[in-house]
């Protein structure tokens, strides 16, 4: 039985700038106890999907047909849209932090969900609220009912929002990035939670997410969206082993989750503007396959025998086609140099606290000891879960944050006590790129003033050369120079990545701290970076410290990973013997959690991490 | 249709929201208007002949010594010494608007560095500075202006001192408040992981970022300050007569209860205060929205415009 059929669904969303077109001209179906996946980079207009679907979109123009058991959501009166909404249609969102109330316990906030569409005693709800956190693994759910949502850890939380969106036993759920907030380990567990109670309950799920290998090693049916329209549909399987559409191909080629090394295949360039009027394919303009009659015309949807559904003028699916292949570049030559220890960290330990207001001592260990030791012109890798002390780390070596105790020097000279005018010359030899490419560039300032700040801060060339230099630093991480006098808000993240590693470049240091680089940004401008981070290694010569919490992503840059757990390294190797023979449980657990074909068996952790409270 | 979108840049979205709010506009043009009469007093003196504080015993008072209401010759009518309500009005109107903007841009420049220096500092420096806002917001404000005034008489300059020291702490409050948040941005730890120093940090990163509660604030403090210097005067702490001002010309209508009969001289005055404070605040609000739109309360946007702006 069809539950949901969305029928030519047209979103137009009025701002300043124009109309944004979310959505032209999707149609899908979602039966019964199905899971269907909907995939696509930020701006694709998935996430606007699903809330046109909820009915939460007011301002827009939305034409099409959205048919839930057979009632067009798009007529409804308000009041019945309301009904619908948590009993019928349950949804649950990307951050399980900011969807609950922070002032109720969790119990009251389910019990009332229960009877805002039920009329039952408060009792009889609260033994239902009981009930229904047992099943989503709460343990001890006749006490935690009565707990505050700041209580519970983040996986915790999402389990509680799943019990919430099913307590009513809803018809269909969205789920809306469920994991993208939670770290590896808990996101296989909520994944395999989501894809139980759908078996049990029958419950038909809708999973928005961007992450494709996801959900395609779970979704029935997957569909992948780009700028708007519907590029490929098919059976889970199908998209993921032989994508009909280059736009599919390209963004499972780019993710680095291959054995591969070296320079990822990306998809060239950026998404195109929603406001844009369509006339030919969206994806045109990056796509290796693109052929004159893609740019002319919009393309016609094409029927493959197993089931997929393509937007594309190619006739044979895209996986067999040759030059649908997204090209990887070449892969120039490292330059030699000696090997010695750049970086060295010795026992390094941070400690935040002191005495509190009753004269507890309360001290919070950060770090626990951490040594480390970074060849020149090699990458070493550190990964660890949120909370685990990484960026902390980073932030004392670059001597932004003084150590409780312990060393760390460079090149050489310890980071720790210098002087004014030390700590300026030492800033010339490491520096930093942050995670947030939206927080780390001053919004208020030009881009050239940006790139240009080091020179300023340092006092090296002025007027015409600073200029110069900074349009070569523009031209060497891949941006236009003729952009110099924009601000960081016409940039896309991407694009506002490169202009921070340009940044970084401007004083020549030897030494560059990545923390989380890439975590903000869509697979196929990942791929982008990653490779420009390549690229600078082998030809600058550069040493870099590389933070991540994705393991794919390090894996592919380091040459040596270290595994960080609690403010203490639990494991350090060379990358291929730490991924094939992992020593430290804790490894294994995150080397698990983030196989795909692992979170495909469902299966769960022995002795799961995380079920406790957190501190 | 061409297919090229240009991106607008923030100034030019701005503005568009500015001119989309309709009451934020005819604010804009009433305070342009009072301006050009403030700049134009004299202008307006010599037209009608009337010079503000020209008494007009012969045809401004009626033969019993009473103020005449408005008629041709004295459009507002005139007050009980015989003297144009509107030539006064239109010359009081400089004294408020120079008090207002002066006097809040002062606040404005006080309340920045202060704010400034303790959010980005903190600790002590912080503890200190805030201590000292409360210490100041403490204070009683007609109390301390009495005292003052009882010592050194009063003066315009002592007026615009007395606001000026009254009214900085709230935009302190507010400055401190944003650099806090400010300070904790990666760009603030990028430009200190390239070597800055203190004041380039505060002076690029932060201060620019400050823009819009800056201009919002102190448009804000404008009609705080001309009430405050209107009650001033009205409590004839403020501008010395005859010299015409706002509050003094309520004062003097106050007087014997002359209001009673002579109603223009409570009308007018009134009136022009009440118009210049909402103006400016509604301004203020209208700013708000077009500088900072996340802050703006949802409107159900309209429906039925859709035109299409296909030239750009």
């Amino acid at each position: 039985m069809t539950v949901l059929s969305v029928r030519n669904l047209n979103i137009d969303i009025p701002t300043g700038d124009g109309h944004v077109h979310a959505a032209r001209d999707v149609s899908f179906d979602v039966e019964a106890g199905e899971l269907f996946g909907i995939a696509g980079e930020s701006g694709s207009g998935k996430s606007v999907l699903s809330q046109a679907i909820m009915g939460l979109l007011p301002g827009a123009i939305i034409s099409g047909e959205i048919l839930f058991e057979g009632r067009n959501l798009l007529t409804l009166s308000p009041k019945d849209m309301q009904r619908l909404r948590g009993n019928r249609i349950a949804m649950i969102s990307q951050d399980p932090l900011s969807s609950l109330h922070p002032f109720y316990t969790i119990g009251a906030q389910i019990t009332e969900a229960i009877r805002t569409h039920r009329k039952i005693s408060q009792a009889e709800a609260l033994q239902e609220a009981i009930d229904i956190l047992g099943r989503v693994g709460i343990h001890d759910p006749e006490k935690r009912v009565h707990d505050y949502p700041h209580q519970f850890s983040g996986g915790m939380r999402q389990r509680v929002m799943i019990a919430m969106a099913i307590v009513l036993r809803p018809a269909l759920l969205i789920a809306d990035e469920p994991t993208t907030a939670l770290d590896v380990t808990v996101q296989a567990q909520i994944i395999s939670l989501l894809n139980e109670m759908r078996l049990e309950l029958g419950t038909a799920i809708i999973m928005v997410t961007h992450d494709l290998e996801l959900l395609s090693s779970i979704a029935d049916h997957a569909m992948v969206m780009y700028a708007g329209n519907r590029m490929e549909m098919g059976p889970g399987e199908a998209v993921l082993t032989t994508p009909a559409h280059p736009y599919t191909l390209g963004l499972l080629r780019s993710s680095p989750s291959h054995e591969s090394r070296g320079p990822l295949p990306s998809i060239p360039g950026q998404p195109p503007s929603l406001l844009l009027d369509q006339k030919a394919c969206a994806f045109a303009p990056r796509c290796a396959a693109a052929m004159d009659i893609c740019r002319q015309e919009r393309p016609p949807l094409r029927d493959f025998v197993d089931g997929t559904r393509s937007l594309c003028w190619l006739e044979e699916k895209a996986a067999n086609t040759a030059a649908a292949l997204p090209a990887a570049p070449e892969e120039p030559k490292a330059i030699e140099q000696s090997s010695d220890i750049v970086v060295s960290v010795s026992d390094v330990r941070l400690t935040y606290g002191g005495r509190s207001l009753f004269g507890k001592n309360i001290n919070l260990e950060v770090l626990k000891g951490v040594s480390l030791e970074l060849p020149r012109g090699k990458t070493l890798g550190i990964v660890g879960e949120s909370g685990c002390g990484k960026s902390t780390l980073a932030r004392i070596i670059a001597g932004l944050l003084p150590p409780t105790s312990g060393d760390v020097t460079i090149e050489g000279q310890s980071v720790i006590g210098l002087d004014r005018r030390e700590w300026i010359e030492m800033r010339k030899r490491v520096q930093m790129v942050f995670q947030d490419p939206f927080g780390s560039l001053n919004p208020r300032r030009r881009v050239g003033s940006i790139i240009g700040d080091p020179f300023r801060i340092q006092n090296v060339a002025h007027g015409a050369a600073r200029k110069n230099k900074v349009r070569d630093l523009m031209e060497i991480v891949g941006l236009n120079p003729e952009h110099y006098n924009r601000f960081p808000s016409e940039f896309s993240g991407g694009q506002r990545q490169r202009i921070g590693i340009a940044r970084a470049l401007a004083l020549n240091p030897s030494i560059i701290i990545f923390d989380e680089p890439v975590s903000a940004l869509d697979v196929s401008i990942q791929a982008q970076i990653l490779n420009l981070i390549g690229r600078l290694q082998r030809e600058l010569g550069l040493s870099y410290l590389f933070i991540s919490h994705d393991l794919a992503v390090v894996r592919h840059v380091s040459s040596e990973i270290i595994v960080m757990k609690a403010g203490q390294v639990v494991e350090r190797g060379d990358t291929e013997t730490l991924y094939h023979q992992p020593q430290h449980p804790y490894t294994r657990e995150l080397l698990a959690a983030a196989d795909p074909d692992y979170r495909k068996s469902g299966g769960g952790f022995a002795d799961p991490l995380s079920q406790g409270v957190t501190p | 249709m061409s297919t090229e979108i240009k991106q607008r840049g923030s100034l030019e979205l701005t503005m568009r929201r500015l001119i989309s709010d309709r009451a934020g506009m005819v604010s804009m043009l009433f305070i342009i208007a009072l301006v050009a009469v403030a700049v134009g007093a004299d202008a307006i003196a010599a037209l009608t002949g009337h010079s503000a504080t020209a008494q007009f015993l012969n045809t401004g008072l009626t033969p019993t010594g009473l103020p005449v209401p408005p008629n041709g010759e004295f459009l507002f009518g005139t007050d009980q010494l015989g003297r144009d309500v509107l030539v006064r009005l239109a010359h009081g109107a400089r004294i408020s608007l120079a008090i207002g903007v002066v006097a809040s841009l002062l606040a404005a420049i006080i309340g920045v560095t202060v704010g400034l220096v303790a959010g980005y500092f903190g600790g002590w420096i912080d503890v200190v500075l805030g201590r000292l806002m409360d210490l100041v917001m403490s204070i009683p404000v007609l109390l301390c202006m009495l005292s003052l005034v009882a010592v050194f008489g009063p003066s315009v300059s002592l007026s615009l001192t007395v606001i000026v020291f009254f009214s900085w702490t709230t935009m302190g409050r507010v400055i401190r408040g944003q650099v806090l948040s400010l300070r904790e941005r990666e760009f603030v730890v990028a430009s200190r992981s390239m070597g800055a120093g203190h004041l380039s940090i505060m002076f690029t990163d932060i201060l620019p970022n400050l823009g819009a509660p800056i201009i919002i604030y102190t448009t804000m403090m404008v009609p705080t300050s001309i009430i405050f210097e209107a009650t001033l005067s009205f409590l004839g702490l403020g501008i010395v007569p005859p010299a015409p001002s706002w509050g003094g010309m309520l004062a003097e209508a106050a007087n014997n209860s002359i209001y009673m009969f002579a109603w223009w001289l409570v009308l007018f005055p009134g009136l022009a205060l009440l118009f210049t404070t909402l103006s400016f605040n509604i301004l203020g609000d209208a700013l708000r929205d077009a500088l900072d739109p996340a802050s703006m309360r949802h409107r159900a946007p309209k429906k039925k415009k859709k035109s299409v702006r296909a030239a750009s």
